[in-house]
């Protein structure tokens, strides 16, 4: 498993942002990770990018632990969070450059360029941070991200700010990453983007994890059911109905946590 | 430090350099950086080049330079606690550092190395203008670089200690005992210098001077201070920069063995430290005391429509609100600093003792205050498109825009004033009237203008980068048009007045009568020009662009 999260807690004093979450993201995996405004989405991004320390529980990132083996872990990270602050001095291609010198890469700038004519930035490529549009600091953001080929991809939030075209790039990059061994976790609240891109869904409420499964299963077993549910009904219905009755099961999709 | 580290500090003062050229490539870039360079440097020079015999005299400084450092160094750990956190990354580095394959201390390294090196830059400038007080350019400028590294790295070390200790305190009968401990400290401290209190300034320096816990506290400082007076560098400066040296690595080794979990904490507070910034380059430094916490506060009750004015005014006043200890400190500074020189005004004619004190409060608190107050369209500069919007008239727009900086200042001005009366035990406080009938208008000018400038050439109030040569010189060219503006503005109230005092006096009216006609024609003018000024404003509103007068 590429990324592994095991009974991730995390509190702020009295608050409880995420209570005891268990799932696991396999190389060539698109995890969803969806759930209302403070449900615990960012946090667990956060904290799986080694910004926020868990208050319990233990995280993995391809095969090293977070909190034994940060820099390993990091090394075979990428995390593009969902408003992308960028160094405003800085021209794009001296972005591509900081990477390359962090991630020690070598042969690094046919990649950049394929990424920079990929999301169309080509032009851009000496223009200042700080003169683009917050689509195109998006951009350079997520190539950043994928200049070093992670082997774990997390991405906030990934299509704010994007033109139809770029939305189609995006999407397109996920998969493309994930075919080539990458696990991605997708946070969202586009349930089209995740339904569309994502094998795996995980819907988180108030911290708490109400569903973990893989989608062609929730399909399958909904449309057995005799249910004709779509993952944005299931989704109302697990966050906002009265009952956290479990609504799926079988051996990869289930509960409250427990695929 | 990690080589990519490095690079980033690189390209970061690569990047800085290469914005300073660009903007000097335009015409009225140079001509701003011109105009800044051409008042500093002379200024500079002639505290380069003061002769030796008019230099500060080296005991001097030796026995006030310690204190002055034990000052800045307090007050720099007061800042990092409360305002600039010691340690905090901007939300690129967080970004891109933090899930970085970095260590904690690689981070910290760069981020000590980026923050001394933003000094540093500053440096040689300080040492050409304190020169006066050196004996040998060299010496003043590693004398300051050392105090620069200590004030720093200090404040840093305190910083990760609170985060240790903070992380120890994790319930609530340790948080007591800590408490405990900081409340015994200031009782020992206060029992130690109760004696203090009957004593004047010059005799409790002579009584810590002779105390050995005094001469350990500034023992460090004197190190730096001697490195500062050092006559020759070699040997005198190489000798006495050792201590200074020393004392620095010392810290910088005891925050590498503190390498506490200061990421999440840093994380936090520099989105604070970030958002507080925001804040301030729209509303000024008194947004500083804007929470983000989002708590609930009280409101105030909505104000009539007025035309539209109303809820802008309403708007303004909440902002002030929200800032409201800032603006009673700001209160209480002036009153601290107008009421002695309103008391010791001594004028044989009490009347005109009366104009005098009116015009301290006129003219003491306004022009200082209209930089500092800015809930009017300076803190909306990020709003323009919104305000554009609006089914309000651009009059009254700015009439409500206006309305609570106007307001504030002139209460300010009104209780100033009685206080004045109240403690020289005056029962004139018809001045008070006479006061509010002047104050507002007075204050409507100064804001006006000041508001007038602002839409015609639209700038943030906080300098976004060090060292910008062109921003000082949009500063001085900003503050002649102002003084020439006021100047202006103020003429036809003064033109009326002299005219007033002319004609009553041909008529041989009595004095009462004579200063009566004065102020009236004073009123007048001032009246019309702040009506002169509302639609000016409205008007340079309408033709503000925002898709190109918007500062970066």
């Amino acid at each position: 498993m590429s990324i592994v999260v095991e009974d991730y807690h995390k509190t702020y004093g009295e608050l409880v942002a995420v209570a005891g979450i268990t799932f696991s993201v396999a190389p060539g995996e698109i995890l969803g990770l969806v759930g209302p405004n403070g449900a615990g989405k960012t946090t667990t991004l956060r904290a799986l990018a080694g910004i926020l320390t868990p208050t319990r529980g233990r995280l993995v990132i391809a095969g090293h632990d977070l909190a034994r083996e940060p820099i390993a872990a990091k090394a075979a990270l990428a995390y593009v969070p969902d408003d992308p602050r960028l160094f405003d001095r800085l021209t794009v291609w001296e972005h591509f450059r900081f990477v390359a010198a962090a991630y020690r890469l070598s042969n690094w700038t046919d990649r950049a360029e394929a990424l920079l004519e990929q999301f169309e930035l080509t032009e851009k490529r000496n223009t200042l941070t700080s003169e683009l549009s917050r689509g195109m600091r998006q951009k350079v953001a997520i190539c950043c991200g994928y200049l070093h080929q992670p082997r774990a991809i997390l991405l906030d939030e990934p299509l704010t700010g994007l033109d139809p075209r770029g939305i189609r790039t995006m999407n397109d990059s996920i998969r493309a990453r994930a075919a080539e061994g990458a696990a991605v976790m997708v946070s969202s609240h586009l349930l089209s983007l995740v339904e569309d891109v994502c094998t795996t869904v995980l819907i988180l409420h108030r911290g708490r994890q109400l569903l973990h499964g893989r989608l062609d299963d929730l399909r399958a077993q909904l449309a057995e059911g005799g249910q004709r549910e779509s993952l944005e009904d299931l989704f109302f219905r697990l966050t906002e109905g009265a009952g956290r009755e479990p609504v799926v099961g079988g051996p990869r999709a289930g509960v409250g946590g427990q695929p | 430090m990690d080589r990519a580290l490095c690079l980033l500090i690189g390209l970061q003062l690569w990047g800085w350099v290469r914005f300073i050229g660009r903007s000097l490539r335009t015409l009225k870039g140079l001509a701003l950086a011109l105009l800044g360079a051409v008042v500093f440097a002379p200024w500079l020079m002639t505290m380069a080049l003061t002769p030796p015999e008019s230099r500060a005299d080296p005991e001097t400084v030796w026995r006030f330079g310690p204190i002055i450092l034990l000052v800045l160094t307090i007050l720099s750990v007061l800042f990092s606690f409360t305002v600039q956190r010691a340690i905090s990354f901007t939300p690129a580095e967080i970004n891109f550092l933090f899930p970085g394959p970095f260590s904690r201390r690689q981070l910290l390294a760069y981020k000590i190395a980026t923050s001394l090196g933003a000094g540093l830059l500053a440096t040689p400038i300080v040492a050409l203008a304190l020169r006066h007080h050196s004996r040998c350019l060299l010496s003043a400028w590693v004398g300051l670089v050392l105090m620069l590294m200590f004030l720093q790295l200090f404040a840093t070390v305190l910083a990760l200690l609170a985060s240790t200790v903070g992380a120890r305190a994790y319930n609530r009968s340790r948080r007591l005992l800590l408490a405990g401990l900081v409340v015994a400290a200031v009782t020992a401290a206060f029992w130690a210098g109760k004696e203090a209190v009957h004593l004047g300034p010059r005799q409790v320096l002579e009584q810590m001077e002779q105390s050995p816990l005094w001469s350990a506290l500034l023992a460090p400082f004197r190190w730096f201070v001697g490195a500062f007076l050092a006559e020759r560098p070699w040997p005198d400066l190489v000798v006495a920069a050792g201590p200074g040296l020393a004392v620095n690595l010392l810290l910088l080794l005891l925050i590498f063995a503190l390498d506490a979990q200061y990421l999440e904490a840093a994380a936090a507070s520099s989105e604070r430290v970030y958002a507080q910034l925001e804040r301030m380059r729209t509303g000024g430094v008194l947004a500083v005391g804007l929470s983000g916490s989002g708590k609930a506060r009280l409101s105030l009750p909505s104000l009539p429509w007025w035309g539209g004015a109303g809820p802008h005014l309403w708007r303004q006043l909440l902002g002030a609100q929200r800032s409201f200890m800032p603006l009673v400190v700001l209160a209480v500074f002036y009153g601290i600093v107008l009421l002695p020189i309103g008391l010791a005004i001594d004028v044989p004619r009490h009347d005109f003792q009366q104009a005098a004190i009116l015009t301290l409060t006129l003219f003491g608190i306004t022009p200082f205050l209209t930089t500092m107050i800015v809930y009017d369209f300076r803190a909306d500069i990020d709003r323009m498109e919104l305000l554009k919007t609006l089914p309000v008239s651009p009059s009254l727009l700015a009439v409500g825009q206006l309305a609570a900086p106007v307001l504030l200042v002139g209460t300010l001005q009104l209780a100033v004033l009685t206080i004045t009366l109240v403690l020289q035990g005056s029962t004139a406080y018809w001045v008070i009237l006479i006061a509010a009938a002047f104050a507002f208008p007075f204050n409507f000018l100064f804001f006006g203008i000041e508001n007038l400038l602002f839409l015609w050439f639209p700038t943030r109030l906080i300098p976004t980068t060090p060292g910008d040569f062109q921003l000082m010189g949009r500063h001085i060219l900003l503050m002649m048009a102002k003084v020439l503006a006021i100047v202006a503005a103020l003429g036809p109230a003064a033109c009326l007045a002299t005219a007033a005092l002319v004609v009553a006096s041909v008529l041989g009216a009595e004095p009462a009568v004579t200063v009566g006609l004065a102020m009236a024609g004073a009123w007048l003018g001032l009246v019309g020009m702040t009506a002169t000024l509302v639609p000016l404003i409205g008007l340079a509103f309408e033709r503000f662009d925002v898709s190109r007068d918007l500062p970066p």
